[in-house]
């Protein structure tokens, strides 16, 4: 076995904007990792109160039984009338409202609840919420599937295909936000060990909700000849998710523990890259997964330019890899190293970054008992202040920014378009923005994300202040007259211990894309079908093909992030 | 009204940067902003009143440059402010911080404590803190504190500072959550606001493309 370190790709590599645009999800995401171990320790799911009425208005109560404490899902219906949804952060009003509750409420809860949860960011909430969202219904797929329901019937496959869920997300809020549990209330508790475990579990309750809720609607319009989604229908049905800016600074102002995800996600390739050998079984269970992240692929419907050429390029690599995977012979120990060592490298040389990064990721398939353990408990210190070492000297601080800073330090920040953008809070819903500096007003109250201009300064600054400075001379020192590096400071000296960090591009570059942000936590999400609608927009499935909760007992393990191989018949096809 | 201690320490954070101190400050005193939510001290009330203070960008708020023989003593009737003294003793922590210090003029000196904590667990030391007949000692989370009357107190004209080895049993638990008086949170909010850039079409179109209504 090689040394796993030494596999390791180095931050230089991967924390380049154009790969982290181009990630997948794999087994370290946090859908996956939270329905593992939903499954592993045996919870429960009840619905245990619905009093939806046939104008669709009403609440329902999905509880979540771990082996230690109990989680529910409360939903609230108040659908709006048609074409008054709108997904932006501005909107006042929705089609149904959320929050993941901790415990069982009480009847004086729910009506607390209904008070505030429909209101969002207009209401308030008590630390017994560990989770508030909200989500509009599909204006293509919800009201077909409720007729065709009706009617007796199933919906159209190619419509679920297209679509692929009866609602979508439009913010998920968490960490104490609106009044909610702060983080450092559930950090210890071993049912929500990880990140963003509760927002994951609230929105896989909520698909339950989407489709109980559209069954329902059928029922009262169709009354004795309603059926129910089929199994195999339902399964295909995620709930959607659409993503603006808002989450983009979340990596630049998370570093710890962006650098924790990144980490696990790179420890785990390493592990795999290092075995000496790969047998048949494992290499049989990577070509299956291949295939079947082909079909995801294929079933992206994106007309966004930017997607469709991703998506083009990526089919194109998947081709060329499946080709390539027939002819290896996994027995045959290649002279420069091991199977699935030698079969990344050569994704490095004939793949696109698209491809690239998906290979990285299936190869990761074969291998739980290698894998999964990663995804337990990824989180960061984000409660403690990081104490900025004032002993550290000039010449210490410069030569930490030379080795880990090189792509902040080689743009050049006197052309205008290096700095045409600048990242701030809007007034208006306090959601994050990014203006264009030269033309609008605003850059005087610039947020502190631009990680390589502040790097590229703060250096100049010290470069010249050592210049002038006795020996001796430490960062107190400089601080004390340069208070402006304060923040900068801080960071940097925390690159040697959070080597993965730091998006190694320049956010406030013209030619940036903020969805190359997006997709990066969104990969961690587990999100597959990434549908961009402008270079700030996105949106995804989460949760599609993951079973139900009434399933999660008796699914096989861990197998639903691609679609299963043997696809149902689509209407109209033959064969 | 109920806040999350994440609430808390990003309003802090943002009202002491759009009172006019840098990202670097204002960060720190968001952190201190959480650690005295967490053990229920009122340090939203009193960073809300030094805020407020009409000169404090003026001559009246200093920065120390040195200890003499351990002891802070601003110039003439100058207070130190308790935001830069902290940041100034963090960063001296590591090169050469007495075990005892003096500090004879210090404003808003509940807002010092959190840094003296954060001092003590990076040199995995214990601290005490005295002013105005209070008394926090603290090490390993645990905090003990004796509060008087004057624990909001605008200054103080003697706080005196100690860290030792000696262990802690705490008196306080810790909160995930604080009652915050309305008028203090709006008048952190005042400053808050001043980082946020007013709403604008240009600005909206910055967000992102109306969402279409399709799907």
């Amino acid at each position: 076995m090689q040394d796993v370190n030494e596999m390791m790709r180095r931050p230089e590599i991967v924390m380049k904007l154009a790969r982290l645009g181009s990630a997948h999800q794999c087994r370290i995401s946090f859908m996956r990792s939270l329905l593992r171990r939903l499954q592993r320790e045996r919870w429960q799911f009840k619905r245990s109160i619905w009093t939806v009425d046939k104008n669709s208005i009403g609440h329902a109560v999905y509880q979540a039984i771990g082996p230690r404490r109990t989680y529910s899902l409360v939903a609230f219906s108040h659908p709006l009338k048609p074409g008054e949804a709108t997904d932006r952060v501005v909107a006042t009003a929705w089609d149904a409202s959320f929050t993941l509750f901790d415990g069982v409420p009480t009847e004086a809860d729910i009506a607390h609840l209904e008070q505030n949860i429909p209101l969002q960011e207009a209401g308030r909430v008590r630390c017994s919420s560990l989770s508030v969202s909200r989500a509009n219904r599909s204006a293509r797929l919800y009201k077909h599937v409720v007729e065709s329901l009706a009617a007796g019937q199933q919906p159209d496959p190619q419509t679920i295909e297209e679509v692929g869920y009866l609602m979508r997300t439009t913010a998920v809020y968490g960490s104490g936000k609106l009044g909610a549990a702060d983080w450092q209330l559930v950090m210890d508790r071993k049912g929500l060990s990880g990140s963003f475990q509760a927002e994951m579990l609230s929105v896989w309750l909520t698909r339950a909700f989407t489709v109980d809720l559209a069954e329902h609607e059928a029922r009262m319009l169709g009354g004795d000849r309603a059926v129910c989604l089929e199994q195999g229908v339902r399964k295909r049905i995620g709930v959607g998710n659409s993503t603006g800016l808002g989450i983009a600074p979340y990596l630049v102002n998370h570093p710890r523990l962006l650098n924790n995800w990144i980490t696990a996600r790179e420890t785990a390739l390493a592990r795999v890259r290092a075995l000496t050998n790969a047998d048949a079984e494992k290499v049989a269970v990577f070509k299956t997964m291949l295939r079947r992240a082909q079909l995801n692929v294929q079933s992206w419907f994106s007309t966004h330019p930017i997607q469709v050429a991703k998506q083009t390029q990526l089919l194109a690599d998947l081709k060329k890899l499946i080709e390539h995977t027939e002819q290896i012979d996994p027995v045959d120990q290649a002279p420069q190293g091991a199977f699935w060592d030698a079969l990344y490298r050569w994704g490095e040389q004939h793949l696109s970054l698209e491809g690239q990064e998906l290979l990285a990721m299936l190869v990761m398939e074969p291998y739980p008992e290698l894998v999964d353990e990663l995804a337990d408990g990824i989180q960061a210190d984000e409660i403690n202040m990081y104490l900025i070492d004032g002993s550290m000297t000039a010449r210490a601080l410069l030569e930490l920014i030379e080795q880990n800073y090189g792509w902040a330090l080689s743009v050049d920040y006197e052309e205008k378009h290096n700095l045409s953008r600048f990242w701030y809070v809007s007034e208006e819903k306090l959601e994050p923005r990014l203006g264009k500096r030269f033309e609008e007003p605003g850059a005087e109250l610039e947020q502190p994300l631009c990680v390589g201009w502040q790097v590229a300064r703060l250096y100049q600054a010290v470069l010249a202040w050592t210049g002038t400075e006795a020996n001796g001379a430490v960062l107190a020192d400089f601080l004390a007259q340069h208070a402006q590096y304060r923040h900068t400071v801080r960071r940097v000296q925390q690159i040697e211990a959070f080597p993965y960090m730091e998006i190694h591009d320049n956010i406030i570059a013209n030619e940036m894309s903020p969805i190359d942000m997006l997709r990066l936590k969104l990969s961690f999400f587990g999100a597959t079908n990434f549908d961009p609608r402008s270079d700030r927009w996105i949106r995804i499935n989460m949760f599609q093909y993951a079973p139900f909760p009434d399933q999660l007992a008796s699914s096989p393990d861990d197998d639903w992030a691609y679609p299963p191989l043997i696809m149902p018949l689509q209407a109209g096809q033959t064969t | 009204m109920k806040f999350s201690l994440n609430e808390i320490e990003v309003h802090g954070k943002k009202a002491v940067r759009g009172a006019g101190f840098e990202w670097g400050y204002a960060e720190e005193m968001g952190k201190a902003q959480r650690w005295l939510a967490m053990y229920d001290l009122p340090g939203a009330r009193v960073l809300a009143a030094y805020l407020a203070h009409p000169e404090l960008h003026g001559d009246l708020f200093q920065v120390p440059n040195k200890l003499t023989k351990r002891i802070l003593k601003a110039d003439g009737s100058a207070l130190y402010c308790p935001v830069l003294t902290g940041a100034w003793l963090c960063d001296r922590s590591s090169i050469d911080l007495p075990q005892k210090i003096k500090i004879e003029s210090l404003a808003y000196p509940l807002l010092l404590l959190p840094y003296l904590a954060f001092i003590a667990r990076d040199q995995q030391k214990s601290m005490a803190f005295r002013f105005e007949q209070n008394r926090f000692c603290y090490a390993d989370q645990q905090l003990n504190a004796e509060v008087g009357s004057r624990v909001a107190a605008d200054d103080t004209n003697s706080a005196s500072i100690v860290f030792s080895d000696d262990s802690v049993a705490g008196n306080r638990t810790i909160d995930f959550e604080q009652d915050v008086e309305e008028k203090d949170w709006q008048l952190l909010n005042q400053f808050a606001s001043r980082t946020y850039v007013p709403a604008s079409e240009i600005s909206r179109q910055g967000a992102g493309s109306e969402e279409d209504r399709l799907r």
